[in-house]
């Protein structure tokens, strides 16, 4: 007793601290400069969080740990918060982690609700910030045990479970439900090409030395979610917003914000979602805003309900709004606890910290346990202040949806174009690109749902390496692990749901007529 | 019978998947166990959605509610034609641009041409949008960033000749 109460003052003393740290001016001032860049790199399509990073390092060199904390995590924090921007107004990506945004976003901003959307994702983003950085906090003196009793096999069965929401990412009925998975599939096809992680040979590849890594997910997601809407905006010959006049637009942005707190548990539950996703290697924002946005399309309570997904409805913008900030936190746990960088972000802010002198493990959990709090003070900071500054300027961000769509169409191609290339600079990036944006086209055309095909091609390379993984060490006896058997009954229970709650609902109205 | 776009896409998934299956036949087990597995669903998959489209079982399906983006159906569908293949082209243009004249060329290039030519804006708002968007992409990304843009082929070819 005397220790764990020992223990408490310790973390208690610590949190302050941390607390504390992060408020001295020249960490403060540094967090605000990288809270502004990421601003910036987050609208920007392309320029990915990794990657703002990796260009942001030699700036650390000269800094003390607690400025470099503040600066990298800062801006890293909010990159997710402002790539939500222009995801809701252009239906562009801002960032790989906001696709699913698009989904009711883009829709509202066409129905001239951009404000409400933008108010509604940017509240959610920040609930989800601050749940992930309290998150990050409680986990510390606990998550060790439960993060090295998950092997191969079970991580593979978070897969499966992540697999199982493609059904919530479908159309309405059966037919729905079996084109969704059809187009799952094509996605887990497409993850094969490339070198086979178990035996390193080529499939696929047909002879390119560009396909040897398999297809890059930017230039796909660029081309498979903003060339349609881009295509669509030539159609229509109109603004984004139509001919909605331009006054109406920004105001909702309120009602965005109280959409978010009437939703309050659906906000909470994802942002939970994306904290669990985010501990986990490899997984990250791109597979937690679509567990997130699927997630929140289950908790439509009836099927004319559902139906308004992917038209404009808000919880669609506030489930993967959420998603994506609380992620980042505990994306930081396994990165400051073990060492083991759960994102390529992270493996980049893990080089951060080796360079200021920081070793990650026992020793950021004990001497430097205030530094470890001041980066979820960090997290939790940059996003109440980021969120307020683009609130105020929600009218004049709202407003761009009624530019013309003859001068917003060549900005959005070049932006998707200079996305695709990223630092690369690879012509392959842009060919993949445009063959996607066809691809992309086509299947918006003929009624083949994106976002499984994405959800597939996100997680088969992984889903098979696991497999093969798996197989290897534990032979076919991983199967009777009990993680195994218990993540197998929550994906068996994420795949009935929706069915069960529509018998559920049957039942109810058979009851009512009766 | 009906042969629609959507039949076609059916049967070209069910020629992908054929053509994964017997491609991933001549590798060893473990790498041609998923594509293997997941090919041979997606062929029986696809032959059936191809069959439901043949035989017009679910006639309409891309106006039912794929919970997805739709595309917008007031438009006159020859205008709508048109103008799909325009932007596919201003957008393939774009990209062999690029291919041959390299990034910093071929973006304010292409800028200029489609307000001025397919937007049918005037020159003060072609060249101001032009200009703007080139001065943020050069400091953004060449100054600030420091990316090397490939040059184009056309440049390599030329400066090839002159040496």
């Amino acid at each position: 007793m005397y220790v764990l109460a020992h223990l408490e003052g310790d973390m208690l003393d610590s949190l302050i601290g941390g607390l504390l740290l992060l408020l001295q001016w020249k960490s403060f001032l540094h967090m605000l400069i990288g809270i502004f860049i990421g601003f910036w790199v987050g609208i920007l399509p392309g320029i990915g969080g990794g990657t703002a990073l990796a260009l942001m390092l030699p700036f650390v060199y000269k800094m003390a740990p607690q400025e470099g904390i503040s600066f990298l995590l800062g801006m890293h924090s909010v990159i997710a918060t402002t790539g939500d921007i222009t995801s809701v107004l252009f239906g562009i990506p801002g960032e790989p982690t906001t696709v699913a945004t698009i989904m009711d976003g883009y829709p509202m901003a066409k129905k001239g609700e951009a404000g409400r959307a933008l108010g509604a994702t940017l509240m959610s983003s920040l609930v989800g910030a601050v749940v992930g950085a309290a998150v990050l906090a409680g986990a510390i003196p606990v998550v060790r045990p439960v993060v090295l009793a998950l092997g191969s096999p079970e991580m593979l069965m978070v897969i499966v479970i992540g697999l199982t929401f493609i059904s919530s990412l479908s159309g309405r009925g059966k037919h729905g439900l079996f084109i969704g998975w059809l187009a799952g599939g094509v996605g887990f096809l497409c993850s094969m090409i490339g070198e086979d992680p178990q035996t390193g040979i080529l499939r696929f590849t047909f002879g390119s030395l560009y396909l040897f890594n398999g297809i890059p997910l930017v230039p796909v997601i660029l081309g498979l979610f903003a060339i349609p809407e881009v295509v669509d905006l030539k159609v229509r010959g109109t603004a984004i917003a139509g001919d909605l006049p331009p006054g109406n637009l920004g105001k909702g942005a309120m009602e965005g914000v109280r959409d978010t707190f009437r939703h309050f548990w659906l906000t909470v539950r994802c942002s939970l979602i994306g904290c669990w996703i985010g501990l986990f290697l490899g997984l990250g924002g791109a597979v937690s805003q679509w567990v997130s946005y699927a997630h929140a399309v289950q908790s439509a309570k009836t099927p004319e309900e559902r139906a308004g997904f992917g038209k404009g409805d808000v919880r669609g913008v506030i489930g993967p709004g959420a998603a994506n900030n609380s992620k980042e936190g505990s994306g930081l746990i396994p990165t400051v606890a073990f060492g083991i960088p759960a994102s390529s972000g992270m493996a980049i802010l893990l080089g951060g910290l080796l360079i200021m002198g920081l070793v990650p493990g026992p020793e950021m959990l004990a001497k430097n346990l205030p530094l470890t709090f001041s980066m979820a003070w960090t997290i939790a900071l940059a996003n109440i202040i980021c969120v307020p500054a683009s609130l105020l300027f929600i009218n004049q961000l709202a407003r761009l949806t009624t530019v013309r769509g003859s001068l917003l169409i060549p900005v959005i191609v070049v932006l998707c174009f200079l996305g695709a290339s990223g630092t690369n600079i690879l012509i392959g990036d842009l060919v993949v690109l445009v063959i996607s944006g066809g691809v992309g086209y086509l299947m918006v055309r003929f009624g083949l749902p994106r976002p499984p095909f994405v959800m597939g091609f996100i997680l088969g390379n992984l889903a098979e390496s696991y497999l093969g993984l798996s197989n290897s060490i534990y032979g076919f006896s991983w199967v009777y692990r009990p993680g195994v058997i218990i993540l197998f009954c929550v994906a068996l229970g994420v795949s009935l749901y929706p069915f069960l709650i529509g018998k559920k609902i049957a039942g109810a109205k058979e009851l009512k007529e009766t | 019978m009906r042969c629609s776009g959507k039949a076609v896409m059916c049967f070209c998934l069910l020629l992908i998947a054929l053509g994964v299956v017997l491609s991933a036949l001549q590798w060893p087990i473990k790498t041609a166990v998923f594509p293997i597995g997941i090919g041979s669903i997606i062929f029986v998959m696809a032959m059936i959605e191809l069959l439901f489209t043949l035989m017009d079982k679910e006639k309409g399906i891309e106006e039912k509610d794929v919970m997805d983006f739709k595309l917008s159906r007031s438009i006159d569908p020859a205008l709508a034609r048109q103008r799909t293949i325009s932007i596919f082209l201003w957008i393939i243009g774009f990209f062999f641009m690029i291919l041959f004249l390299g990034m910093p060329v071929a973006l304010p290039l292409f800028l200029f041409l489609y307000i001025k030519v397919s937007g049918k804006e005037g020159w003060k708002i072609s060249l101001g949008l032009t200009a703007g968007v080139w001065i943020c992409f050069y400091f953004l990304f060449m100054q600030f960033l420091k990316i090397q843009f490939r040059a184009g082929w056309l440049q390599d070819r030329l400066r090839m000749f002159i040496s």
